[in-house]
């Protein structure tokens, strides 16, 4: 295989040196450029057994994300499937225009940026305290016991998740009322207030993902070195102390490119798990970008595609702005950035 | 001089692709090879078309031995290459084959497309127009245009094209689909009567709340009335609300002079929403009734004890077993309630129309639209819903042995149903509602009554107590919206629907006052930013043509 390899990528690099054996025949006085490019040719053909590692990876990219933005062209257009993309009619801005002109527009946008915040300050600190708190536990068996029930939520499905939150909260059967009411706190309907929409949300989202969330803080916080510890127990550090000048500047990395990440993404809300808690009481609240879209495009008479889709691009333009923000930010503020 | 012969393989590629391109039917189609109309078989000669059929998983196995895929190619003389698709991805199948200009089968039959999908692509040339070959070729289609003008007017797209061969059943469990169900041992165990007006209503409800209905000692765990979200009508509303202002529970529209004018303006839905409040505030309306879904609601209706002695919903079996007779058989019908007007109550109801979801259409390009067609039309045969929803005669179902023998309705029974929808017996049998038929009342009313069946209890509990109160006119469920206002229309309709049915939520559950006037106009004047004159305005053009 190696020598397979080897031998494919010496076939192409002679082919390459020929051609730039043309180019610099052409390229005259370009001396710089030339050897620039020979350079990286050198470069590749030192390194082609990882090139030709990457080129799958890269290809899947090239294929499966940015083909289908081809696709996104069909929020300037109207969309008309006999057509295709290519041959369907522009309309310019129009869609944008109509979505920004919905009644609901800015109830929506907030709605998403509000959750999605709730989301962030209360759902994203919570994996990283765990993970510090847990790497204290000296007891190993009682650890990973800790470890095991926080992360096993994780794997319940939304919906059957949405179910167990129905049936907890019910205000006559609910086992969360009925404890409640044990402490003289009145029965209340926890899913048709528009208030406490984001609270269930955020909080149930912590109970199902705060485990998983944590394993990746674990996994940095293993590296830390255990002497580092040591000579701080020597000076008389307290367990708060060294968690806060040992460990969490060991995760510090991890954790800012886990918030970047998060941000990237920040407008796009679990959309499964809000539709599914909708109701007719709780819209002002829960009413989100994803599932307006949903009801639009897939759920009405007539799948309106190019609007959907220009909903969806909107979004995503949100997403990249925010992203370059937090990282530019991050980077200014920590040095630790994505790119 | 190398290129040259590439360039000859490159135009011969071209050249087939063409070639393969061109209607290939030009020749094929053939209608000496068609018998006259209404003829079994079909066709005199084999002949073979193709069909993407949109499925339920469970009700066909392996369609090489499917009953009814093969009892129609044995009846008709035609034979059917079908490619089963998921019913829920038919839609999306057709739209990315379309997209990538992929070649459509003869007939796509279920393909969960709207009406106005169908017609779009239709008058884009990508499905047949059908208009002409019903009235010179059909026969059971024909017959049945001219016995039900309504279908007819409905089956025409805004162009006035047919593009569609629709699903069409007469069931009076669907049309009245909006129901208010009782508990009538609760009734007799405090020596109430059946409440006929909203007053009534509100004092039979008040009395389960108050006193022990259900027997067992506590006069607190009683449910006066419930139903859960996304529940089959279990929409609050209603029959609670129509005593006050017609309410269908869907676009809640009424029809004035001739006019389609919405009922959630009127002063009416108003007082409506005032007593249904009122309901909610005094724990007679569940405070869940919005925010349980249906598996949280069960609880009441499947314990030892009956603890919920009303129910909106469209039927009994929608939350209970309909195995288990002794869960529903004590819940009745309320009839129409009268309203403080005093005029003749009415109940809610949807007249049977057109259902395209599980219609069938034909490729445009097909080279054997005449004889699809012909396939189309039996499938609106008796025969053909027989074969396909009931399955084998003698085996799974029988005409009745004595013509004296009454049917649920009361006339003379048309069949008998041996092995009932879901036995064991008719695996991989059927294509149930996943075809395109056309069923009338009798499929349903016409069965040889049989003791503890849930639907045949519900149908004869419709016909004794909402038959005959249904209003005078109604929004006809299907309405030909010109093209050109599709996009907009399916937009503001969306939006002023959700807009009505949340509001309607907020006043009842009290989160809006509808006791302040404030409150209610600000609601009314939300409608301006919902454009909801708009909305009418291109409502009342497509019923104006409907009406012509």
């Amino acid at each position: 295989m190696q020598r397979l390899s080897r031998a494919f990528s010496n076939k192409v690099l002679t082919k390459m040196k020929g051609m730039i054996g043309v180019m610099k025949f052409h390229a005259g006085p370009g001396l710089p450029k030339k050897s620039k490019l020979r350079q990286l040719l050198l470069d590749v053909d030192r390194g082609r057994q990882l090139y030709l590692l990457m080129m799958l990876p890269v290809a899947y990219i090239l294929i499966f994300k940015y083909q289908p933005m081809y696709g996104a062209l069909i929020a300037f257009k109207d969309f008309d499937p006999t057509a295709g993309i290519w041959g369907s009619t522009w309309v310019g801005l129009k869609h944008f225009v109509r979505f920004i002109e919905q009644p609901k527009f800015f109830q929506m946008v907030s709605n998403t940026l509000m959750l999605a915040l709730w989301d962030s300050i209360i759902g994203f600190p919570v994996p990283i305290l765990l993970a510090l708190a847990l790497n204290n536990v000296a007891h190993k068996k009682y650890k990973s016991f800790v470890q095991t029930v926080t992360y096993a939520p994780h794997f319940i499905s939304t919906v059957v998740i949405v179910g167990m939150l129905t049936q907890l909260l019910h205000p006559r059967m609910g086992a969360l009322n009925l404890l409640f009411q044990h402490f003289g706190v009145p029965a209340v309907s926890y899913l048709g207030k528009a208030g406490y929409f984001r609270p269930v949300y955020t909080l149930s989202g912590v109970w199902q993902n705060a485990g998983w969330g944590s394993i990746i803080y674990l996994a940095a916080l293993s590296s830390v070195d255990v002497e580092l510890h040591q000579a701080a127990q020597i000076d008389g550090a307290s367990i708060v102390q060294r968690t806060r000048h040992i460990d969490l500047p060991a995760i510090m990395p991890s954790i800012i490119i886990l918030l970047i990440l998060r941000i990237g993404s920040l407008m796009n809300v679990g959309f499964e798990k809000v539709f599914l808690m909708q109701n007719q009481l709780n819209l002002t609240t829960s009413e989100v970008i994803s599932t307006y879209v949903y009801k639009m495009g897939i759920m009405s008479q007539f799948p309106d595609y190019s609007y959907a889709t220009a909903i969806g691009l909107f979004n995503s333009v949100v997403n990249v702005v925010l992203l370059v923000i937090v990282n530019t930010t991050a980077k200014k503020a920590s040095e630790t950035s994505l790119w | 001089m190398r290129r040259k012969p590439a360039a000859v393989v490159v135009f011969l590629i071209t050249l087939s692709i063409l070639i393969g391109v061109l209607p290939t039917g030009i020749a094929s189609e053939n209608s000496s090879i068609l018998n006259p109309p209404g003829q079994l078989p079909l066709v005199n000669q084999e002949t073979e078309l193709t069909m993407m059929l949109g499925y339920y998983p469970f009700l066909v196995s392996d369609i090489d031995t499917h009953y009814a895929a093969k009892e129609i190619e044995k009846r008709t003389g035609i034979k059917l290459k079908i490619e089963l698709v998921d019913y829920q991805q038919v839609s999306e199948r057709v739209t990315l084959m379309l997209n990538a200009g992929d070649e459509l089968p003869d007939i796509i039959t279920a393909a969960r497309m709207s009406l106005a999908q169908i017609n779009f692509y239709g008058a884009k040339g990508v499905f047949a127009p059908l208009e002409s070959l019903i009235f010179q070729s059909g026969y059971w289609i024909k017959d049945i245009f001219e016995r039900y003008p309504d279908v007819e007017r409905q089956s025409y797209a805004w162009d006035g094209h047919i593009y569609v061969v629709p699903r069409y059943a007469e069931n009076a469990i669907n049309s009245y689909g909006a129901k208010l169900w009782i508990n009538n041992r609760w009734l007799s165990n405090l020596g109430l009567d059946m409440p006929a007006t909203t007053d009534e209503l509100y004092s039979v409800l008040k009395a389960f709340k108050e006193q022990d209905a259900n027997g067992n000692g506590d006069p607190t765990d009683e449910i006066p009335l419930t139903t859960a979200k996304n529940l089959w009508y279990g929409h609050v509303g209603g029959p609670l609300m129509t005593p006050f202002i017609y309410d269908n529970t869907g676009d809640q529209l009424i029809v004035e002079d001739g006019k389609i004018v919405p009922a959630y303006i009127a002063d009416e839905w108003r007082e409506g929403l005032k007593y249904i409040n009122n309901l909610y505030k005094e724990g007679l309306l569940d405070s869940e009734c919005y925010t349980q879904d249906t598996n949280t609601m069960k609880p009441l209706f499947l314990s030892d004890v009956q603890t919920a002695g009303a129910v909106l919903v469209g039927k009994m079996t929608n939350i209970v077993p309909s195995a288990q007779q002794e869960l529903w058989q004590d819940y009745v019908l309320v009839p129409p309630l009268m309203g403080p007007s005093g005029e003749k109550p009415l109940t809610c109801f949807v007249p049977p129309a057109i259902r395209s979801d599980s219609g069938s259409v034909i490729n445009a390009k097909s080279g054997k639209a005449e004889i699809a067609f012909r396939l189309l039309d039996y499938f609106w045969s008796e025969e053909s819903r027989l074969i396909t929803c009931y399955g084998e005669e003698n085996v799974d179902w029988r005409r009745p042995t004595d013509p004296s023998i009454p049917g649920v309705d009361g006339q003379p029974a048309f069949m008998e149903i041996l092995h009932s929808f879901g036995a064991p017996e008719l695996e991989n049998k059927l294509f149930g509602d996943n075809f395109t038929y056309f069923e009338t009342e009798k499929f349903v009313g016409g069965q040889i009554a049989k003791e503890g069946d849930a639907d045949q209890f519900t149908y004869s509990q419709v016909m004794e107590k909402l038959v005959g109160f249904e209003p005078e006119r109604v929004v006809p469920s299907v309405l030909p919206i010109p093209d050109e206002y599709v996009e907009e229309f399916n937009g503001l309709s969306v939006s002023i629907q959700s807009y009505v049915n949340q509001s309607k939520a907020m006043f009842v559950a009290g989160e809006m006052d509808i006791s302040s006037d404030e409150a209610w106009l600000a609601y009314l004047e939300q409608f301006d930013n919902y454009a909801l004159d708009r909305y009418l305005e291109i409502m009342n053009i497509a019923y104006g043509t409907y009406l012509k």
